[in-house]
C-alpha cells in the first residue's frame, strides 16, 4: 500500500449486542416484501409465526385476489387443499370467522430454512457519522411452501387410480426415509407398483417403521427422521409482524444503536484469526 | 450485391450494416418500431356491460392528440395504456417514495410501498387491460434514479388497440411483470448526472450488463458509503450494511475487566488505555455498568466504541480496532435478492423489520499487520534473564 495514502475520513465504530438480529432472505428481485394494495385495502396484513425449537419461521404474505390477476376457482380448490393440509398438521388457524365462505388460497406462505453463517456477520448502520455494528445471530432463507399441492395430488391419485390424471402424476418414487403421513395411500401405491416391490423393499415396511425394524435405517437417517418429527410436532407460535415503517420497528432500530460512549477493551489479537481453529 | 429495390432503404445491402439510420432511432439509441402490427380488437369479456365498450373508442381517439411526442411530460414514464385512470396523478415508479416518507418517524428512506391503494374501478373500459391499477409495485435497490426516457412515439393506435410499451409494462399494474433492462448501449449514452454519490468514473465491465451496480468500478461505486463524498448524507445515513468478519470476532469487554463477568460489572474500574495512539480516546461519560449482564450465558452485553473505520484517498477502507487489529474492508459479492434485517423479540413475540440490507462488505485481516503480529507472536515473549547474552536461545517450535 502506498505510504502517501492519506486518510480522508475516520469514522468511529461502535459495537452493541443488545438485540437478537436475524437476516431474512427472500426470493424477490426488485420488489419489497409487502402486501399488495388491494389486499391491504381489505385489511389483510403480512403475518408471521415461528417454531422456536426447530428454528423455523413462516411468513404469510397476502396475495392479490383481484379477478384480473387471480383465478378464483383455482383459488378455491387450492384453498381447500390448504385447509386440509393445515388440519392434518394441526396448524389450522382458529376462529377465522365466516364459516359459510369457501376457503380461498389468499396468501403465500414463505417458510424459512436456517443457513450456517460464514465467519461472523455484522450489521452496520452509519448513524450520526458513526458506524454502529451489531452481530447477526441467524440467517434464514425463505421459500414459498406449496404443501397444499401434496394433499390435492394425493386425493386425485386416490380417486384417479390407474388413469393418469394430469394432476396426479406420481412424480419421484416414494422416499424410503420419509415418514408416511397417512398409511392408506402408500399401500395402494405399492399394490399398483408391484413390479418395483423388490427395489423398494424398505418402503414396504414403512408402515411399521416406527415400531420396529429400526436397524434397517442408519443412524443418520434416524436422526433426520427424529428432527423432522420434532419439527412437525412442535406447534406454531404467532408473531406480530412489524414492517419497516411501523412504530415497533422504529423502536427496535433505536435499540440497535450503541449509546454508551465508553471504549471497550479488546482482549484478543489479530493473530487469533490464524491461531484459533475455526468453529465447525 | 444487388441494390435494394425499394426506395426507402438507401443503404447498399451488401454490407449489412448494423448501424442505425438516424430516422430509425430514437434519442436513446433504441430501435424505433416502424410497423405496428394490427392486433385484433380486444374481445370483450362476457361480464362486460355494453356501455363501457363505448368508452374505449372515444378514449384512444382523445389520446391521439396527445399521443405523440409526449416526451417527458409524464415524468414517471408511465406506459401509455388505453383509457387513463381519472385525472389523479398517481405516484408510481421510483419517485413514489416522496409522500410516504413524511409519515415515518426517522429519516429512513427505504423503498417502502407508497403506492396509494388504487381501487380497480369497474367503470373503466372492459378490455383486458381494464381494472389494472396503472401503478407499479415499488422497486427496491434503485441506486440510480431512472433516467427520464423519451416516450416512444408510435403511430396512432387503431381503435380498440392498446399500445403498451414493453419497457413500461411494469407500471401497468401491481402484478405486472418486470421487463428486462435494456442493453448497455443505452447506458453509455446517458450522462448519468445523478450518480453523484458514485465516483466520477463509470467503467462498464463488458460481461455484466444487468445490474447497473455491477457494471462499474467497484471501489468508486461504494465510495459514497462511508463519507468520501458527503452529499446526500441523509440518504446514506440509514443504509444497512452487512459486514462479514473473519471468525472469531475479537472479544471485547468493558474496560477495566478482561474476563467475562457473571455479576454486574464494576462501575469505577480503572481505565487503562491500551489502544494504539491513533484510536480516539474519549473520556468516560457514563459509568460502565449498563443494564443486567446476560444470565447464565457467556454473552456479555456490549455497548461502546471499539475502533475506527478509516477511509483512504485511494478508496481503501480499513477498520482499526484495539490491540493493533487492522482489517481490510472490501465490497463482497452483492446478492441480487431481497434481504431483511430483522429483530426477533421472543419476549414480546414480535418480528420487527429494521430494513433492507443495502450492501455487503467483506472484512479480512490486513495481511501486513497480521504477518507482523504473527512474527511477534512466534518470537515469543522477550523475557530478559540475567546473563542472557551468554546463553543460546533454544528453538522449541
Amino acid at each position: 500500500m502506498n505510504e502517501e495514502d492519506e486518510i480522508i475520513t475516520k469514522i468511529p465504530i461502535r459495537l452493541s449486542n443488545r438485540l437478537s438480529l436475524q437476516i431474512h432472505q427472500f426470493p424477490l428481485l426488485s420488489r419489497p416484501l409487502q402486501a399488495p394494495p388491494s389486499a391491504e385495502a381489505s385489511g389483510k396484513r403480512i403475518t408471521a409465526r415461528i417454531k422456536p425449537q426447530s428454528r423455523v419461521l413462516e411468513i404469510h404474505v397476502p396475495v392479490d385476489t383481484r379477478p384480473e390477476v387471480y383465478n378464483t376457482e383455482r383459488g378455491h380448490e387450492l384453498g381447500k387443499g390448504q385447509l386440509d393440509d393445515d388440519r392434518e398438521q394441526n396448524q389450522e388457524r382458529k376462529g377465522k370467522g365466516r364459516e359459510g365462505e369457501e376457503p380461498r388460497l389468499a396468501e403465500v406462505r414463505l417458510r424459512s430454512e436456517e443457513i450456517p453463517q460464514r465467519g461472523v456477520q455484522m450489521l452496520g448502520i452509519v448513524h450520526e457519522n458513526e458506524l454502529h455494528l451489531h452481530p447477526i445471530s441467524a440467517i434464514h432463507q425463505f421459500r414459498p411452501t406449496l404443501t397444499y399441492l401434496d394433499i390435492i395430488s394425493r386425493k386425485n391419485r386416490r380417486r384417479g387410480g390407474d388413469d393418469s390424471d394430469s394432476d396426479s402424476d406420481d412424480g419421484p418414487p416414494p422416499d424410503p426415509d420419509e415418514p408416511a403421513p397417512t398409511a392408506a395411500p402408500p399401500k395402494k401405491e405399492k399394490k399398483t407398483a408391484a413390479g418395483e416391490a423388490k427395489e423398494v423393499q424398505v418402503s414396504a415396511r414403512r408402515i411399521d417403521d416406527k415400531a420396529g425394524n429400526l436397524s434397517q435405517l442408519s443412524n443418520a437417517r434416524k436422526e433426520m427422521l427424529a428432527i423432522i418429527r420434532a419439527e412437525q410436532e412442535e406447534s406454531w407460535q404467532n408473531l406480530e409482524f412489524c414492517g419497516m415503517t411501523t412504530e415497533e420497528a422504529g423502536h427496535s432500530l433505536d435499540q440497535f444503536f450503541s449509546y454508551n460512549n465508553e471504549e471497550l477493551h479488546c482482549s484478543t489479537d489479530v493473530t487469533t484469526f490464524l491461531t484459533t481453529a475455526p468453529k465447525t | 450485391m444487388s441494390d435494394n429495390a425499394s426506395g426507402s432503404v438507401s443503404k447498399p445491402k451488401a454490407i449489412s450494416s448494423l448501424a442505425k439510420r438516424p430516422s430509425e432511432v430514437t434519442r436513446q439509441g433504441t430501435q424505433k418500431i416502424k410497423f405496428v402490427p394490427t392486433l385484433p380488437a380486444r374481445r370483450n369479456k362476457d361480464v362486460v356491460k355494453s356501455e363501457p365498450t363505448l368508452d374505449i373508442i372515444p378514449a384512444p381517439s382523445s389520446d391521439r392528440g396527445r399521443g405523440r411526442g409526449r416526451g417527458r411530460g409524464e415524468g414517471s414514464g408511465r406506459g401509455r395504456g388505453g383509457p387513463r385512470p381519472p385525472a389523479e396523478m398517481v405516484a408510481s415508479g421510483p419517485f413514489a417514495l416522496g409522500p410516504a416518507m413524511a409519515g415515518t418517524s426517522s429519516s429512513r428512506r427505504f423503498a417502502q410501498a407508497a403506492t396509494p391503494i388504487a381501487t380497480p374501478s369497474r367503470t373503466e373500459a372492459s378490455s383486458l387491460g381494464a381494472g389494472l391499477s396503472q401503478t407499479a409495485a415499488p422497486k427496491i435497490k434503485q441506486e440510480s434514479k431512472k433516467e427520464e426516457q423519451d416516450e416512444e412515439s408510435y403511430s396512432d393506435p387503431d381503435e380498440g388497440v392498446e399500445i403498451i410499451d414493453m419497457e413500461n409494462v411494469r407500471q401497468m399494474d401491481w402484478m405486472a411483470p418486470d421487463s428486462l433492462r435494456k442493453e448497455k448501449e443505452k447506458r453509455l449514452k446517458k450522462e448519468d448526472p445523478d450518480a453523484s454519490d458514485r465516483g466520477a468514473r463509470i467503467m462498464d465491465a463488458p460481461d455484466e450488463e444487468d445490474d447497473e451496480a455491477d457494471g462499474r468500478e467497484l471501489e468508486t461505486m461504494f465510495d459514497g458509503d462511508f463519507g468520501i463524498t458527503n452529499h446526500d448524507a441523509d440518504n446514506v445515513s440509514q443504509h444497512l450494511y452487512l459486514f462479514q468478519f473473519p471468525s472469531p470476532f475479537p472479544t471485547f469487554s468493558k474496560k477495566g475487566s478482561d474476563n467475562v463477568q457473571e455479576e454486574t460489572p464494576l462501575t469505577q474500574a480503572s481505565k487503562k488505555v491500551t489502544f494504539a495512539p491513533d484510536v480516539k480516546v474519549e473520556t468516560e461519560v457514563q459509568p460502565s455498568s449498563r443494564g443486567p449482564s446476560a444470565p447464565a450465558e457467556t454473552k456479555e452485553e456490549l455497548d461502546g466504541l471499539v475502533g475506527h473505520l478509516e477511509v483512504y484517498r485511494s478508496g481503501a477502507r480499513k477498520i482499526r480496532l484495539g490491540n493493533g487489529i487492522v482489517l481490510d474492508v472490501s465490497p463482497a459479492s452483492q446478492p441480487s435478492f431481497l434481504e431483511h434485517a430483522v429483530h426477533l423479540d421472543m419476549q414480546e413475540n414480535k418480528l420487527a423489520i429494521l430494513g433492507e440490507i443495502f450492501r455487503h462488505y467483506l472484512v479480512a485481516p490486513d495481511v501486513d499487520a497480521l504477518l507482523a503480529a504473527m512474527d511477534a507472536l512466534d518470537s515469543g515473549p522477550q523475557t530478559v534473564l540475567a546473563g542472557e547474552e551468554n546463553l543460546i536461545r533454544m528453538d522449541v517450535t
